[in-house]
């Protein structure tokens, strides 16, 4: 099936580049040792780290100026359209900006905590990137075995920076069951794969398309179920989800993003593909879009009621996530153009929203003073006015209110669903709306209310944390109150919103 | 007009607390000096004082015979969703902008120690929410007042949990989870407006969301748009769906029986200058969102349901009026007073009368005016905020200067309705409109209002009756918000006509598009006698 079609290098740079640059860390781990020296003079630990995350961030800042500059080309689709493994189109190169900056954000913040509480902090981006790499070729996947080892990829390395927790119970507890779920989900998609592969006899996303849109038989059917329950398993759909709040619990700020954002944004990205091109879903496709519908459903009553139960920050954003899944999962309940791209934008605000909450509480839980409760937040405003505004932005942003980005990702999910004609779906994504709204609106009014007995120590923002804080209220601000700016202006170039719905296009 | 006047008058505050946080940041950055919090209260009174000022501005400018909107404002914003930045004023909003422009300046001055006490973040919302008010009034896109309206909820939320005794959970949560219950359905309604018809401009096939055609060119106009009735189309894209969903937003927010539930737990456990936006700024919106966009747009659910929402607001008159009327602690039975009083103006409005649309109008001016004078004259009563309620204690109504004692009079006299007030005017329109549709409601309606003036006159006596123990007969802070509380009042009362004579157009608009859009049998069956 390979007609010598030359392998087009710079289509996977940014996929190269980040492997390039997990090479570059790993050798500096090795030949950079604590106690060596260079020149004659011994290298403290803090250059050491500063000097890996220096790595990390060029790497990681190339690779997504590449991936930003595919895009604006309109990816490599042509070009590589006889490569049956991969194809770079906007969607993929879209995906690949989100998770990029994710990545490159979250290890800004993550840098000081980790040189403060010394971990190994070479060993952690280098895991971190491998991952990285796994998450780019899910996204632009055209086979079900190139699909399957970027899942791997992607995943395995992250359940051992989970295991890289292992001073805290939480954290060995929530590898462990990352891991054990993730294999078992792993399995079940992998048996799906066959029995797709049994039924029509190929595997790759032209092909099954082409052999699925008769009458497919029972063995097809079964095996795109046990497909999507392995992918509803990996991106932690309820009832599916058990995982992921004690995976996010354990892992460290930085790894908590990757495991939340980054491998969901992946793992959707790849999910749209693999319906649309491989499984031929259409709008009245009958049976996968009420599959999704009851997912996203469970998922927005579940996750939206657990995380009003939660006292720990982290296991109520961890919740709290799994009803934003479900809320941009109703893009998939209706599969339109408008609501992929809705999903796509949603995506993006939960990104930024979740990222910068993550970094104010890295920068709040450094200093080992253990896992941090919303209780802990009491006072903020007067103690820390910068980063609870900052805060407040998150918060607000993900609980959906007017002015941030997370009003426009609903705006935009509503709209494409009552365009759709679900209603029901809707009502009760307005119920998860609420209660999220009401347990955003808790978090910032406890900042803002008194100061409470026992003063915690003021941590001071690292530059790195500065930076995640700045991008991320740029981002949450912007897209909410310009997501297509109209008129031209300094702001002509910002259309968000055109954005997704152009790296949706190549779908339909 | 190219000078953005209503812009100004919308976002000055919000842009001067902006910038002076910016201020503040810089400072602290280069200096690692912060500013005392006194500043803050200074630079926010300021511009509370500016943005009255540039409210006046816009009454000046206002011509009172002219039917359409003015100072119109336009510029494309989100056309995806039908969303544009349009603001315009009519007799209706001018005049509530107006007072809320005004209210924020003395509640800026009458509370100082308290603002200072709380902090600059209290500050900052302040001025949020002073502009989050403007613009809910003064927007004439849908999603446009949404995003207000939403804000405005937001930043009450937040300017209810700066104070150190209460917990999130009793302040704030009460208030946020009734409010956003109720607009959330609302924001879904409107995207369901917007998918009902095609539009000629957009490609999308969905509705614009202005509510008048912006440019004279463009013609499209919400306010002309027909929603589907009852079986002509599917349940969620009908006026009945519809009107209910904004319905609802809108009397959560204005706390309104039976959703009131909020209104007690939420005002006495917060900062008493958030107390005064809450009682007397907030629920305004409500009614107006009611007469601006839910009537007009659905008025022949509005028809239908009219007996339903009348009876119930009557409901909520009197048993407003009955808890008052046992209610021991002074700051509790403002609260049931004003509640009380707020059913009026549904009576008024759903009576669907033009006497009655004119009353609830004018209602809605005096009744702010009157329950911040009312807070204000007693907020020295009464038990502390957060406090244990006043079973515990014993009343202390000493403590209230001669002043603040004429200003209770005055305001009690305003909010009974008696002769000479301002709420006297409307309160007897919106009993003329409704005793000419629902007689019954009417007597019912006059008995509650009695009631109030019971209630109002025992709480009178008995302040007046206990001795006082301000040593001070003037203060300058309370001399200035006595005036300007008084003032209006008397003035409303003794000459309406400048009032009145701005609001008449917005009613006989009101009215044109009732009697375009409802069959005249409907009209007919209703007893409908057309404005005047």
């Amino acid at each position: 099936m390979n007609d010598a079609t030359p392998l087009h290098w710079h289509a996977v740079a940014p996929a190269l580049i980040v492997l390039g640059g997990t090479v570059a860390v790993l050798c500096a781990e090795a030949f950079l040792r604590p106690r060596s020296s260079i020149l004659g003079r011994r290298l403290s630990e803090s250059w050491r780290v500063t000097f890996l995350g220096t790595v990390v961030v060029v790497t990681l800042t190339v690779a997504l100026l590449t991936a930003v500059d595919q895009w604006r080309g309109g990816g490599y689709a042509s070009l590589l359209s006889k490569q049956p493994m991969l194809r770079i189109d906007r969607l993929a190169s879209f995906g690949a900006c989100l998770v990029l900056a994710a990545t490159l954000l979250a290890s800004a913040f993550s840098l000081t905590s980790l040189a403060e509480r010394n971990r190994q902090t070479g060993a952690h981006f280098a895991l971190l990137l491998i991952s990285l790499v796994g998450m780019l070729i899910v996204q632009s996947a055209t086979h079900l075995v190139s699909l399957f080892v970027g899942i791997e990829l992607a995943c395995l390395p992250l359940y051992a920076v989970l295991g890289l927790e292992n001073d805290r119970l939480s954290g060995v507890e929530g590898g462990l069951k990352a891991f054990f779920h993730g294999s078992v989900a792993s399995a079940v998609m992998l048996y799906g794969f066959v029995l797709l592969y049994g039924a029509t006899g190929t595997m790759s996303y032209p092909g099954l398309r082409d052999a699925l849109s008769g009458n497919a038989g029972p063995l097809a059917t079964l095996g795109t179920g046990l497909t999507v329950v392995g992918f509803a398993a990996k991106v932690g759909w309820v009832p599916f989800h058990a995982w992921s709040p004690d995976a996010q619990q354990g892992a460290s700020p930085g790894a908590a993003i990757q495991l939340g954002v980054a491998l969901r944004c992946a793992m959707l990205i790849g999910l749209l593909r693999l319906l649309t091109d491989a499984f031929g879903v259409t709008e009245d496709g009958a049976l996968l879009p009420r599959v999704f519908w009851t997912l996203a459903a469970l998922s927005m009553i579940v996750g939206a009621a657990m995380a009003n139960l939660q006292k720990n920050l982290v296991r109520m954003y961890a919740y709290a996530g799994i009803a934003h899944l479900g809320l941009m999962s109703i893009g998939l309940a209706t599969i339109t153009r408008a609501s992929f791209g809705a999903l796509l934008f949603y995506l993006m605000s939960f990104t930024f929203a979740t990222l910068g909450s993550f970094a104010v509480i890295a920068a709040l839980s450094r200093r080992g003073r253990g896992e941090l409760r919303v209780e802990d937040l009491r006072g903020l405003a007067h103690r820390q006015p910068v980063l609870a505004g900052f805060m407040t932005l998150f918060c607000i942003s993900l609980a959906g209110f007017p002015g941030t980005a997370g009003f426009v990702s609903r705006l935009y999910v509503f709209t494409s669903a009552v365009d759709a004609g679900v209603i029901v779906l809707n009502l009760i994504a307005l119920m998860c709306t609420l209660i999220l709204a009401l347990l955003y609106v808790r978090i910032v009014a406890t900042m803002y209310a008194g100061e409470s007995g026992a003063s915690s120590p003021v941590s001071r923002v690292s530059s790195g944390e500065g930076l995640a804080l700045a991008a991320c209220g740029f981002a949450a601000v912007v897209f909410g109150l310009f997501p297509n700016a109209g008129s031209a202006g300094w702001l002509a170039w910002l259309r968000a919103i055109d954005w997704t719905q152009a790296s949706v296009a190549f779908l339909f | 007009m190219t000078v953005a006047t209503l812009g100004g008058l919308i976002f000055f505050p919000l842009l001067a607390a902006i910038a002076w946080l910016g201020v503040e940041l810089m400072l602290r950055g280069l200096w690692a000096r912060a500013i005392p919090t006194s500043l803050w209260w200074s630079v926010g009174f300021a511009a509370s004082v500016v943005n009255a000022a540039i409210a006046g501005l816009v009454w000046s400018s206002f011509e009172p015979t002219e039917v359409r909107f003015q100072l119109v404002e336009y510029a494309r914003w989100l056309p995806d969703f039908g969303a544009n930045y349009l603001v315009g004023v009519d007799g209706l909003s001018l005049l509530l902008s107006v007072f809320v422009a005004g209210l924020s300046p003395l509640v800026w001055l009458r509370y100082r120690r308290e603002i200072c006490a709380v902090g600059k973040s209290y500050a900052f919302f302040l001025l949020a929410f002073e502009t989050t008010l403007l613009g809910t009034l003064l927007s004439l896109n849908l999603l446009l007042f949404y995003v207000f309206w939403e804000l405005s909820l937001l930043s009450m939320a937040l300017l209810s949990a700066g104070r150190s005794s209460a917990s999130p959970r009793e302040a704030v949560l009460p208030f946020a989870g009734v409010a956003a219950a109720g607009s959330l359905p609302m924001l879904l309604a409107i995207l369901v407006l917007a998918s009902l018809g095609p539009d000629a401009e957009l490609a999308a096939g969905r509705h614009i969301l202005d509510f008048i055609a912006p440019v004279e060119a463009s013609g499209s106009a919400l306010r002309d748009l027909r929603v589907p009735t009852w079986g002509e189309a599917v349940w969620w894209k009908t006026q009945p769906a519809l009107f209910a969903a904004f319905v609802l937003a809108f009397v959560s927010r204005s706390g309104l029986f039976p959703l009131h539930v909020w209104l007690i737990p939420t005002s006495t456990a917060i900062p008493r200058s958030a107390a005064v936006m809450l009682m007397a700024a907030l629920p305004l919106l409500g009614i107006y969102g009611l007469l601006r966009f839910a009537i007009p747009m659905f008025p022949e659910s509005a028809f239908a349901w009219s007996p339903v929402l009348v009876a119930v607001a009557t409901v909520g008159l009197l048993y407003g009026a009955l808890i008052a009327l046992v209610e021991r602690d002074p700051r509790r039975i403002a609260v049931y007073v004003s509640l009380a009083a707020l059913h009026l103006a549904i009576i008024g409005l759903f009576s669907l009368s033009g006497e009655g649309f004119e009353g609830a109008t004018a209602f809605l001016l005096t009744y702010g005016i009157a329950v911040a004078g009312l807070l204000f004259a007693i907020d020295r009563l009464g038990a502390e905020p957060g406090a244990e309620p006043a079973e515990e204690r014993p009343i202390e109504p000493a403590g209230l200067s001669p002043f603040s004692l004429i200003m209770l009079v005055g305001v009690a006299f305003a909010m009974g309705g008696l002769p000479g007030s301002g709420g006297f005017v409307s309160q007897l329109l919106v009993l003329l409109g409704s005793y000419s549709v629902y007689p019954v409601i009417s007597a019912l309606a006059t008995l509650g209002l009695g009631l109030l003036i019971i209630v109002l006159l025992r709480l009178v006596r008995r302040v007046s009756s206990a001795e006082s123990s301000s040593s001070r007969f003037f203060r300058v802070d309370e001399g200035v918000v006595l005036l300007a509380a008084l003032v209006p009042t008397l003035w409303i009362g003794l000459y309406p006509e400048p009032v009145l004579r701005r609001l008449h157009p917005s009613v006989l608009e009101l009215c044109a598009v009732v009697e375009t859009k409802v069959s005249s049998e409907t009209l007919e069956k209703h007893g409908w006698r057309g404005c005047h």
